[in-house]
């Protein structure tokens, strides 16, 4: 060993002076090297003492932290570490301490005197003096910022590529060349029903329905050669064999070298769209397609959309309708702009039946239902409206009502004769001794009393169904036309007790011979439900915008499940199985009491207790009120 | 004894009302066709008419109008009858004494032929 310098020979001194001066001269030389490299090196060097102290650092360790020769030799290695890694190589650095090791590598952060951190790469190594007690340890350290941030960034970079794929709301597979399933994502896995390691492997053709795996294949082929390319609509299959249709798009993904690595293949699950789509197409056929007319306009009246049907009725293609306004397609001209829209905008909605122009120029009925089209928030948007010719219809209902008209003049002729006939035969028989030719000549005449009063009833039934009967506002007194019903009633009937309870001189507007028809038929109800020689009670009530009327009787009353059809056409509370006996027997005469009072705005309305009686009730306006309740 | 003219084209309503009238001391002719009414009523001056709307020919209410119009039978009095259902509607467009419709009870119609029938004596 040149260098030795532990074994000096005290023999030779004098030679030995030289050689020792020839040694440190050879020594400082290469001390001076080792320090130039020591000095120079482009890592930074460290030495420290057992405790961490810095005895010697380089240059380049001094650029690396920023603090000089100087303040470093003041400092140890805690106080430039970055405090979160200070722990970090405690431990290692303890064990070597200890023996156990003799050097340990680490990555950690300095902080730098400026306060910036800095990534380094670690490696120290202990240093024993001859003993083999441990002396100083060497730190060579290298500065991998820049290696950390590249890496960093990298890392990043593929848990975002990783998140994307795995929660893309689009099925996602990763396809090697050979078209087998690298990675599939979440969403895929939630619809197809596989478990990853069903699919991780296998051909991409498992999750085709089968009519689809040839299109498939030149899909795949295409993309193979183009790397990617483009979509297009095909079925998958899930586990249980559901089907959805996806549009497939595939991406190349390329290695560095820029060759394309595998496929990522998107699949847009279009199936609710589609079906979305095909529901709303369904809709719109069957709406223009609907037998009745359909037709849409805007909030000012202009047509915005009509059907086939609408054609139909009006004779006007859907394309000669829009944008026109609906005004100008009645018959009177004004009945859209003042009744219809402005029903429809106030209340919602509108029906009736208007007279329509053909574009043939004839006039047609249309029954029309018109609605207010809202948006989710309430506010209007357009009106729809429903139409159906009822031309045809209301000509027939005429000829019926003519015939009707006609068939009960026919019917009341001859009964006109009977009745006179048999009021004849009564004068003549009335002396005669035998009282049985009178009492038979009587039942003739209630006979057809009872005929009579049957073709009244079905006539006026029939009127007011059609809306034919027109009613006169006469004002009159309440008590007089009371007191002429009571008269009339008393005559067939003069067992019962009629009383009426009223505060004199109420004065009423209405059409007083079909009031009196409504009072005669409640009477007459009750008389006939009353025992014999019970009472019937009349019962005024004025009240501030109505007169009450009820007429009680004290008979065998009506069971509730009966009450709410009475005032229905040909209802008969009590049938004829019951063996009743019956004025009228048409089950009429409520429905047309009901039909009177409406018409007079009024309502009508029973209370019945079973065993007890019945008191039918009816009002009658006596203000303005009328002219609102009419219109409405 | 006052004369009634009786119009109504129903045979068997023409003889059952001519029978009541002339127990009741009325002296009745009757027609069932509307032609010839006009010249009739003023022919024969009947104290009372008694007409029905519904006629083969003519109608019973133009036929009332008619003598309505005529100076010399418009203070005929005129009493229209009939089973239509308009006979309301009917009244209103021309002016006569009464109306009923048919079936009526006879007392009803006696009782409007006492309140119209002429008491003057016919000029």
């Amino acid at each position: 060993m040149d260098y030795q310098l532990d074994n000096p020979m005290p023999q030779q001194i004098k030679s030995s002076k030289e050689r020792v001066q020839k040694l440190k001269e050879a020594l400082s030389e290469s001390e001076k090297r080792f320090r130039a490299i020591f000095n120079d090196a482009a890592i930074g060097i460290t030495l420290a003492d057992i405790e961490g102290h810095p005895l010697e650092v380089n240059s380049a360790f001094q650029k690396m932290v920023g603090y000089s020769r100087r303040e470093l030799r003041k400092m140890f290695f805690t106080n430039f570490t970055h405090p979160e890694d200070v722990d970090l190589d405690l431990k290692e650095y303890e064990e070597m301490k200890a023996g156990l090791r003799e050097s340990f590598n680490a990555e950690k952060r300095y902080l730098r005197k400026d306060g910036r951190p800095i990534w380094v790469n670690l490696t120290v190594s202990l240093v024993r003096d001859e003993e083999g007690e441990p002396k100083f340890t060497v730190g060579v350290v290298r500065d991998i910022t820049e290696h950390k941030r590249v890496d960093e960034a990298l890392g990043e970079s593929e848990k975002r590529f990783r998140q994307f794929f795995e929660h893309n709301p689009v099925y996602c597979y990763l396809v090697s060349l050979d078209g087998l399933i690298i990675n599939v994502n979440r969403t895929a896995l939630k619809t197809s029903g596989y478990k990853k390691e069903e699919l991780l492997g296998k051909p991409l053709e498992i999750i085709y329905a089968p009519e689809y795996l040839s299109s498939a294949y030149q899909l795949s082929l295409t993309w193979k050669r183009k790397g990617g390319g483009p979509e297009k609509e095909l079925v998958i299959l899930t586990k249980d064999g559901r089907r959805r249709t996806v549009i497939v798009n595939a991406a190349p993904v390329k290695d560095k070298r820029g060759k394309t690595a595998f496929l990522i293949l998107t699949q847009d699950d279009i199936t609710d769209r589609k079906r979305a789509e095909e529901n709303l197409r369904l809709y719109s056929k069957a709406v223009e397609e609907a037998p009745d007319g359909v037709q849409v306009v805007d909030l000012e009246g202009k047509v915005l959309y009509s059907n086939k049907a609408v054609e139909r009725i009006h004779g006007f293609a859907p394309e000669e309708l829009l944008g026109k306004d609906v005004s100008e397609l009645n018959v009177d001209l004004g009945v859209a702009k003042k009744v219809i829209l402005p029903s429809v905008r106030a209340y919602g909605s509108w029906s009736g039946e208007l007279l329509v122009k053909h574009k043939d120029r004839r006039t047609i009925t249309v029954w029309l239902k018109a609605a207010m089209v809202k948006d989710n928030k309430g506010a209007p948007l357009a009106m729809v409206g429903i139409m159906r010719d009822v031309t045809d219809q209301r000509e027939l209902e005429k000829h019926k009502d003519d015939f009707i008209s006609v068939a009960t003049h026919e019917l009341k002729t001859p009964l006109t004769s009977i009745k006179l006939f048999s009021q004849i035969l009564r004068k003549k028989v009335a002396f005669f001794p035998d009282g049985q030719l009178a009492s038979l000549s009587s039942q003739i005449d209630s006979q057809a009393d009872k005929l009579i009063n049957l073709v009244r009833n079905l006539l006026d039934a029939t009127k007011l169904e059609s809306g034919k009967i027109t009613f006169k506002r006469d004002s009159f007194s309440l008590d007089n036309l009371l007191k002429e019903v009571v008269k009339d009633i008393q005559v067939i009937d003069g067992q019962r007790r009629i009383i009426i309870e009223s505060k004199k001189g109420k004065i009423i507007k209405g059409d007083r011979y079909r009031l009196h028809q409504v009072l005669t038929n409640l009477l007459t109800n009750a008389v006939k439900h009353s025992p014999e020689s019970g009472k019937i009670i009349i019962k005024v009530l004025p009240s501030k915008d109505e007169v009450l009327v009820g007429v009680q009787d004290f008979g065998e009353g009506i069971p509730k499940y009966k009450q709410a059809h009475l005032f229905e056409r040909f209802y008969q509370a009590h049938s004829s199985s019951e063996g009743k006996e019956h004025f009228f027997g048409t089950g009429l005469g409520l429905y047309i009491s009901s039909e009177i009072i409406k018409s007079h705005g009024g309502r009508i309305w029973l209370e019945s207790e079973p065993g007890k009686g019945s008191i039918f009730y009816f009002t009658l306006p006596t203000r303005q009120v009328r002219k609102e309740r009419l219109a409405s | 004894m006052k004369k009634i003219l009786l119009v109504d084209d129903d045979q068997a309503i023409v003889e059952a009302l001519t029978l009541v009238l002339e127990m009741e001391g009325y002296q009745v002719t009757s027609q069932t066709v509307g032609f010839g009414v006009v010249e009739r009523v003023i022919k024969d001056r009947p104290d009372l008419v008694v007409l029905d709307i519904w006629l083969p020919d003519i109608d019973g209410d133009e036929i009332a109008a008619c003598l309505k119009r005529e100076s010399q039978t418009k203070s005929i009095p005129i009493i229209l009858i009939s089973a239509h259902d308009d006979l309301g509607k009917r009244i209103k467009r021309v002016e006569v004494n009464d109306y009923l419709a048919k079936p009526f009870d006879i007392q009803h119609l006696l009782e409007k032929i006492e309140k119209n029938i002429n008491f003057l004596p016919n000029s």
